[in-house]
């Protein structure tokens, strides 16, 4: 099935940046570990990074336009595991996110982020149309609002919040006119106010205010973000050294093998060690972007486009949190952040691209 | 290839998501810019106040001793409460933190905010000092749930004699803002103890160890990691006074009662034995911090007082002035000894009447008689032949008006009036009527008690100035002698001897030869002296026979020496508005003299006894080092 010419169109560096990015993420959560009561997570991060290469191998097998046919199946079934851990699933610290599969647990809504995707792809590479009014853009809405609203039932906001720019990206790639498109931004922000008053449970609200005027608590969000950003100014130009940043081994930046991974860098490596793997990131998304450029149909335009959106939406939140610019939202950093479930996704994500890179002028 | 045509329609969104993909870069890349690279020192230290922290170990201060090694000042330890406040945002949310336990009340609350701005952050704030024992079991239990609550051990400041030559030993205080700018106490921070007066002003230097530290890297709850640094303390040195205190404290108790100052001074070296000051105040009830209210209560009292009355504060010598203007006279050669003048008991000069105390006159007055009787009329007319300029010349030559060196801080200077002096303060012309009163020492004559004594060692030595000095020597804490203070001389003066045994032998006669200070007398023991009594407020406008209101009345002077012939101490005793020199302060200088000898006559037949807190077993500091 991976014939020759399948090779030929291959994107050889942009799997050589990913796994760049992904081994370098086990460093890092080999030095965020390496002291606390987990020591081998790096080996279980080493794990997830070769299931999700697999998976990725394994997407390419399949040609996208299929992936596209049984998109609906997929969204389907990723509703279901949405909904099973809202039913049946223990709370872990306030939320119902996993599902628990023998030793190991699986976030559904990182799932579910991948089949929106598809979902929306397929459906609007269906469509046919060139300019796409409000009305078009009203059932893909739905489509991305329903595990939206699942992952916000969790309580999941960050993860909810990436649904819509999972929507945006894919909307804005189709061609939805830019006045819809602040419609819709509008809308959002209404919805948001709603929110605010009815849904929005305190703990959430108090990340969102404490933001502005952090506490001494390690549980308070504001805390973290300003700990966060004293890890990377503290960095400085050459980085305080591996295993040497005080701020993150001395726990005084919380979750630093997760969310806070990127402030782990910043700290121990220093600008420069900031500067290369912000190279490795903006390297996989132009790449991206030309393999989105160079796709053969709609369809791959719009998967390419959409998982662009995705991998930038949540590099930036979570960057924007370590420096300090924007409230914790729980969003782990893509291929560097400690995590099964995400960094399974996101290598399947790149299987995508690189899926649709490698049949452009295959029949 | 049915969609091809097709794809080309995306490429702008696609373009235009390349230039969002950049700009979010740049704009990453600028942010990380502005925290790692311009704000790197800021975060820097943010970072290093997260995860160090400096616990103090404080160094015990040296030990301040009399001659004979009586412990004046020592150390008992004590335990402060400290917190870090590191984590917190301000002292103040560090101090609500604790409310619960700890509660503060709240002037120690902004005692303690006072001190919190020139503190650094990495450094303990104390909030509780000398806490009790319960209350340091309390922290020390809750030491997981506040581990930034720090009991440090202090060595506090021990007085064990309270009130005794408080003056001259000084106490502690917290470095003050000006000294912290000071360079000289650049090794000093903020919080720190030092000396504020006397001795432990003068000598902070060598009293202060050199404090030490852990430096101790702790993670986000507080608890220590690891210890990165330690640094031991360097214990302060020993300081050994002349001072003798059982002497000191023998004349502290003459003066219970009396607002005065005294001198006991070794006119062979300069080496002060005694330097009384009453009222005085008890410095262990400065040794805290935080007590500012305890202060505020003392210093309104009029018995209890700072002042080092011997060098801070300026009184008339009255009648002890004479001595000088009879040297002058001698030397200038405006009089001679068996020279006589005729005491009316009053002379009028320059159209004024100036009286002598003695209401009939004391008849034909020569050199001797003068002093013994101290005749006002006849050191009026040795005034006015020598001048007011010579005068001052002289006076400043032996040690009046002038400051004399000694090793305490803030000695005042004092004046000698001269028409000069009178044109640039006052822009007045100089009367020449106040050469008259200058020849008795009223007018704006101004000395202190030390220098009375230093001008009175000039007289029993020959013409020698000395520098007083009341530091011995400074050793280590092993007892090593580090340094050794030597008498130092001023300026030899080259008077005529025949001038100073004129004096002394009048002097002689003012104790001994029925003479105003003939309370002063001493079977066996050859005494010269002379009395003063210093008026505050004009005779004449004092109706004769109404009682002066007690903060006008005279102030008494006695100031002596003893032998006669081979003097070893210099005594100048005065007595705050006391009345007559003769009635105040002669009895309590007989007394000074007394014990001294006596002191000396117990060491002669017992000889040198062992324990040095035998207050039999003495060891004489007066003699020449």
């Amino acid at each position: 099935m991976l014939e020759r010419r399948l090779l030929v169109n291959f994107d050889w560096s942009l799997l050589a940046l990913v796994i760049v990015t992904a081994v370098a993420g086990v460093v890092l959560v080999f030095s965020a570990t390496h002291n606390t009561a987990q020591p081998d997570l790096y080996l279980t991060q080493l794990l997830w990074v070769g299931i999700g290469l697999s998976l990725l191998l394994i997407m390419l097998f399949c040609d996208y336009h299929f992936l596209g046919q049984i998109s609906k199946y997929i969204y389907g079934i990723s509703l279901m595991m949405l909904i099973y851990p809202l039913l049946f699933g223990s709370i872990v610290s306030g939320t119902r996110r996993w599902i628990r599969l023998g030793g190991f647990s699986l976030q559904p809504s990182e799932v579910a982020k991948i089949a929106t995707l598809l979902l929306l792809a397929y459906y609007y590479a269906e469509m046919e149309k060139v300019v796409l009014r409000f009305k078009d853009l009203i059932i893909p809405g739905l489509i991305a609002a329903l595990p939206a609203g699942l992952v916000a039932l969790q309580p999941d906001l960050g993860s909810a919040l990436t649904f819509v720019a999972i929507y945006l990206g894919v909307s804005f790639v189709a061609g939805a006119r830019l006045k819809v498109i602040g419609q819709l931004i509008l809308i959002f922000l209404l919805i948001g106010m709603v929110c605010w008053f009815t849904i929005l449970k305190d703990y959430q609200k108090e990340r969102l205010t404490t933001f502005l005027k952090p506490r001494f608590d390690p549980a308070d969000a504001g805390y973290q973000v300003r700990q966060s950003k004293i890890a990377v100014g503290s960095g400085g130009i050459w980085g305080k050294g591996f295993l040497s940043g005080s701020q993150s081994q001395l726990d005084f930046v919380p979750a630093q093998h997760t969310d806070f991974i990127f402030s782990l860098l910043a700290e121990e490596e220093g600008f420069v060690g900031t500067v290369l793997v912000l190279g490795l990131y903006l390297g996989i998304l132009l790449r991206m972007l030309q393999a989105a450029k160079v796709a053969r149909d709609p369809l791959g335009i719009f998967i390419t486009g959409g998982f662009l959106s995705l991998f930038l939406f949540q590099l930036s939140i979570n960057i924007c949190m370590t420096v300090g610019l924007m409230p914790t939202s729980g969003l782990p950093l893509p291929l560097l952040s400690y995590g099964g479930s995400s960094m399974i996704a996101t290598l399947a994500g790149v299987g995508l691209v690189l899926n649709v890179r490698m049949r452009r002028t295959v029949n | 290839m049915r969609i091809q045509p097709e794809v080309n329609h995306f490429y702008p969104r696609l373009k235009t998501l390349q230039y969002v993909i950049i700009l979010i870069f740049l704009f990453f890349l600028s942010a990380f810019w502005y925290l790692q690279v311009v704000h790197h020192d800021y975060y820097g230290q943010l970072s290093e106040n997260n995860h160090l922290r400096i616990v103090p170990l404080r160094a015990p201060r040296g030990a301040i001793l009399d001659c004979r090694g009586e412990l004046l000042a020592g150390n008992r330890p004590s335990y402060n409460i400290a917190i870090f406040r590191t984590g917190f945002h301000s002292a103040r949310e560090a101090l609500s933190d604790i409310k619960g336990f700890l509660p503060l009340p709240q002037e120690e609350v902004a005692a303690v905010l006072e001190t919190d701005r020139l503190n650094p952050l990495n450094r303990p704030l104390v909030i509780r000092e000398d806490a009790g024992f319960e209350e340091v079991a309390l922290i020390e239990s809750r030491k997981v749930v506040y581990p930034y609550l720090l009991v440090e051990v202090e060595p506090k400041r021990l007085y064990p004699y309270h009130q005794l030559a408080a003056p001259v030993i000084g106490y502690m205080g917290e470095l003050s803002p000006e000294e912290l700018k000071n360079p000289a106490y650049r090794v000093f921070k903020a919080g720190d103890l030092v000396g504020q007066l006397g001795i432990e002003k003068a000598y902070n230097h060598y009293l202060a160890g050199t404090n030490g530290w852990i430096k101790q890297m702790v993670n986000n709850k507080g608890s220590q990691v690891r210890v990165l640094q330690r640094q031991e303390p360097q214990p302060g040195k020993n300081i050994t006074l002349t001072l003798d205190a059982h002497l000191q404290q023998y004349i502290e108790s003459l003066f219970s009662g009396h607002r005065g100052a005294a001198v006991v001074l070794s006119p062979q070296s300069g080496a002060i034995i005694a330097m009384v000051n009453s009222p005085s105040f008890d410095p262990n009830l400065f040794t805290r911090r935080l007590s500012h209210t305890g202060w505020s209560e003392r210093l309104g009292n009029p018995l209890y007082s700072l002042q080092n009355r011997c060098i801070q504060n300026l009184y008339p010598p009255g009648s002890a002035f004479k001595l000088l203007i009879a040297i002058a006279a001698l030397e200038e050669g405006v009089i001679t000894p068996s020279a006589k003048l005729y005491c009316y008991g009053a002379i009028y000069l320059y159209g004024q009447r100036f009286s002598c105390h003695a209401l009939g006159g004391h008849g034909l007055v020569d050199l001797y008689k003068g002093i013994v009787r101290s005749c006002n009329v006849y050191f009026y007319q040795l005034g006015q032949r020598l001048g007011a300029n010579r005068v001052a010349a002289y006076a400043n030559q032996l040690g009046l008006g002038v400051k004399t060196g000694v090793d305490l801080p803030y000695e005042k200077e004092g004046l000698i009036p001269t028409p000069q002096w009178k044109e640039t303060h006052w822009g007045g012309k100089w009367n020449p009527g106040e050469t008259i009163s200058v020849s008795i020492g009223q007018g704006a004559v101004q000395i202190t008690p030390l220098q009375m004594a230093v001008f009175v060692s000039a007289i029993a030595n020959g013409g020698i100035i000395y520098q007083p000095y009341i530091l011995e020597k400074v050793s280590d804490s092993s007892g090593r002698v580090l340094v050794y203070n030597h008498p130092k001389v001023s300026r030899h003066l080259s008077l005529n001897p025949s001038t100073l045994e004129q004096v002394k032998r009048a002097m002689w006669g003012v104790v001994n030869d029925n003479g105003t200070g003939w309370r002063a007398w001493v079977p066996g023991i050859e005494i010269a002296g002379k009395t003063g009594t210093a008026q505050l407020i004009s005779r004449r406008s004092w109706v004769r026979g109404k009682m002066l209101p007690p903060h006008l009345q005279s102030h008494a002077w006695f100031v002596g020496f003893a032998p006669v012939d081979h003097p070893e101490v210099v005594v100048v005793v005065l007595v705050e508005n006391g009345g007559e020199g003769g009635v105040a302060a002669a009895p309590i200088a007989r007394k000074i003299f007394e014990a001294y000898f006596t002191r000396k006559e117990a060491r002669k037949t017992v000889g040198r006894v062992g324990p040095s807190t035998d207050p039999q077993g003495t060891k004489s500091i007066t003699s020449q080092e």
